[in-house]
């Protein structure tokens, strides 16, 4: 690449430098537009008790706008340089070299497939993963859960769905009222939870899966309200605005993480004879979702295979079509819907054994709309792509804390920069379900 | 059940008989009191001008629209249907009708082999005791899912797309399209397939090996064939049967040798010959007439 960069220069035509200066100096304009306002001005104080004084900055400006001139000028022959050279290979390939290339590709999923799982199951080995990044797994790894249980509405079976948080209520409110009330441990209820999560998916369901796209989005919204606001008045039941607090933390089969447990009940240390450390809870529970999660990609990945993953795959593509074929479009979608309610009340009981205590406050539709957001920049129904974008929208959200107020700032910049890179999502390819003419690949990846 | 048209017909047994269907969308009348029958083992071709009703007969048979009038009777296989109170699914699904679309209607992002597979998704739903025996990896879902693509293999091997089966169906040109879409009906094990003007947008080798294909399936799936079609070559040469619609009436039905030389269709086609110096207006008033007239005369229903 730097041999390119530094040769093309050189073999430019006269004729284009006009054009180049050009380019360089509308680069420079909008450089200008934009750097007036965000730094062109600073509020400084004038010393204590004598207010504030307005500090103009050109200098900064003017070393900006130059710089992007310059940068400009420089950049231009190089980008063209690579993309000639990205042209002349794209026209080299012949059909052979594009099914290497598509092995080639295959390949390099596979590896980052294998190294990602690796890393999340020795996650909390690492020497360098403390307390805060372990937290961070966790949030990472609920929020690829619940894309995951997205990806089957809205990426299989493409049904817009911009309420799924209230599924992830359910399950949370489930669980802990189940636990309070009914003295159930998180095992128990954890199927529980995901049973009425999947009920309200198909009340849900049943009256508006007749509505498409944009209509489905908005019921399915109102209907992520309807649930929040419900939490939040009915207060002899959910406790309103106060929220459920002493939720029952999950134990090790039977043995709680507690330093001091009851009479009688011997403690995750005690039994494996460890010293008693926090962060044992703390990893068990990272294990427990990484499973829960690995138990939601399974499912999917055996899903697509069947019979119902295609039709839900097909409904997505034409309805009409679908109907035709014989396929019941209101049975497939429901099933859709509950299934993926399902998995969001399997993450809301782990949610809510993790804090042990529980507000509407965290399900409000900021949460739908991320993990929206993570299927949607993951590439629709890749669950690869899921991971990846649940890591970078996630982590990088707790990466940028210290960025204080451009925080968000930084989260939409990401959001935009993946949209105009890759518009249909990170990774957008779709392999089929079955091969006709690769016997060997037949079943398998 | 009056038999429309048997007596210009070649022996067949009735496979759909359709009395006296008529379709209205608010004022407007699309089907007008039609009747005619469709029988096992030939191909039945439905024409008319552009305008006059026959996919809107199309989507009565398929349960996209359910019919103001008229009954739509199916025998086959040792039972009968009756397809107006049916929900369009389940015409499908139980009556075995299948059709195909006049702008093609495949999953485009889905490959072209798992298009074939979608449609024997109820067989396969089945097999796999509706996804729960097939999530836990039952063996008689894998079984039923290889003989699934065998199926599917025996008609990509007719329409000749075994090499591009694992393509995209999207990606595939456009004959390959249309023909895709038969094989996709005719994976759903149908005993009526109905083609939306199947040859529309193909060359004339392509018109060919359509007319192969569609003979095929007569003759050795010995099912009935509902045909749409503008293309005058592929309605002559295949057709057994051909019923004339014009304006939602039935005009003409019959032979392709009786319903060329019937002057109520050459009418609706070329139009008076004196029509020429008269205004518009008048013209069609006059053909309105004449049709009724000679909807009359050949329609005994």
């Amino acid at each position: 690449m730097a041999v390119d960069t530094s040769d093309k220069p050189t073999g430019i035509a006269a004729a284009d430098i006009p054009a180049m200066l050009k380019d360089a100096a509308i680069s420079a304009l909008l450089a200008l537009a934009l750097a007036i306002p965000l730094f062109g001005f600073r509020v400084s104080s004038l010393g204590t008790g004598q207010g504030f004084g307005l500090e103009q900055r050109w200098d900064l400006v003017a070393v900006t706008v130059a710089a992007v001139f310059v940068g400009r000028l420089i950049l231009m022959p190089a980008l063209r340089a690579v993309s000639n050279w990205l042209r002349e290979r794209r026209g080299q390939r012949s059909a052979e070299a594009t099914e290497t290339i598509q092995t080639v590709l295959r390949f390099a999923k596979l590896v980052l497939l294998i190294k990602l799982l690796v890393a999340a199951a020795l996650w909390p080995a690492f020497p360098w993963v403390d307390r805060w990044l372990l937290d961070l797994g966790i949030l990472v790894l609920t929020y690829v859960m619940l894309g995951w249980g997205l990806n089957i509405v809205v990426g299989l079976a493409g049904l817009l769905d911009l309420g799924y948080v209230a599924f992830y209520a359910v399950g949370a409110y489930s669980y802990a009222l189940l636990a309070i009330h009914f003295d159930l441990g998180f095992w128990q209820c954890l199927p529980l939870a995901g049973a009425f999560a999947a009920f309200f998916g198909i009340i849900l369901g049943f009256p508006v899966l007749r509505l498409r796209g944009d209509y489905l989005a908005i019921v399915t919204l109102g209907f992520g309200e309807i649930i929040r606001v419900i939490l939040l008045n009915w207060y002899e039941v959910t406790k309103g605005p106060d929220g459920i607090s002493g939720i029952p933390r999950p134990t090790f089969f039977g043995l709680p993480f507690k330093r001091n447990p009851e009479e009688g009940v011997t403690s995750f240390h005690q039994y494996f004879d460890l010293d008693f450390a926090s962060t044992h809870r703390i990893i068990f529970l990272y294990y427990v979702i990484l499973i829960l999660a690995l138990i939601t990609n399974f499912f999917t990945l055996r899903m697509r295979k069947l019979p119902l993953g295609r039709a839900w795959e097909a409904l997505r593509e034409d309805e009409i079509a679908c109907r035709s074929l014989g396929i019941n479009p209101r049975n497939t979608k429901l099933t859709a819907f509950a299934i993926g309610a399902m998995f969001a009340g399997f993450g809301g009981s782990f949610f809510a054994t993790r804090q042990g205590f529980i507000s509407p406050e965290s399900f409000t539709f900021i949460e739908s709309a991320i993990i929206l957001a993570i299927v949607v920049l993951g590439g629709m129904g890749s669950q690869l792509g899921v991971v990846l974008a649940a890591i970078f929208l996630i982590g990088m959200t707790e990466f940028f804390r210290e960025l204080e107020q451009f925080r968000m700032l930084a989260f939409g910049a990401g959001m935009v920069a993946i949209m105009v890179w890759r518009p249909r999502g990170l990774l957008a390819h779709r392999d089929p379900t079955i091969r006709l003419n690769d016997t060997k690949r037949g079943g398998g990846a | 059940m009056s038999m429309t048209g048997s007596q210009t017909m070649p022996a067949g047994a009735p496979l759909l008989n359709v009395e006296h269907l008529t379709m209205r969308f608010g004022g407007l009348t699309a089907v007008n009191d039609v009747s005619f029958a469709a029988n096992h083992r030939e191909i039945t071709a439905i024409i008319g001008p552009n305008g006059a009703g026959k996919t809107t007969v199309f989507n009565c048979l398929t349960g996209f629209y359910s019919p103001t009038v008229g009954q739509l009777t199916l025998n086959a296989r040792n039972s009968t249907y009756l397809l107006e109170r049916m929900e369009g699914y389940q015409i499908a699904q139980k009556a075995h009708v299948a059709r195909t679309f006049q702008n093609i209607r495949l999953f485009p992002q889905m490959s072209v082999l798992e298009n074939l597979l979608v449609a024997q998704h109820n067989k396969l739903m089945r097999a796999s005791g509706m996804s729960f025996l097939g999530l836990l990896g039952f063996p008689g879902y894998r079984k039923a899912e290889s003989a699934a693509v065998e199926h599917a293999r025996y008609w990509l091997d007719r329409v000749n797309l075994t090499h591009r089966a694992d393509a995209d169906a999207g990606n595939l040109p456009y004959g390959e399209q249309r023909k895709l879409e038969i094989a996709r009906a005719m994976c759903t094990d149908p005993v009526l397939l109905c083609l939306d003007e199947p040859a529309a947008g193909l060359n004339p080798t392509e018109s060919l090996e359509l007319n192969e294909l569609l003979l095929f399936i007569r003759d050795e799936h010995q099912i009935g064939v509902l045909l749409i079609e503008h293309d005058m070559t592929v309605v002559m040469e295949i057709s057994d049967h051909i019923v004339v619609l014009d304006y939602g009436r039935k005009i003409a039905d019959g032979s392709p040798a009786f319903v060329r030389n019937d002057p109520a269709v050459i009418r609706a086609y070329l139009g008076e010959e004196e029509g020429d110096a008269l205004p518009p207006e008048v013209v069609a008033d006059l053909a309105e007439e004449k049709k009724s007239n000679g909807g009359g005369a050949t329609d005994p229903a």
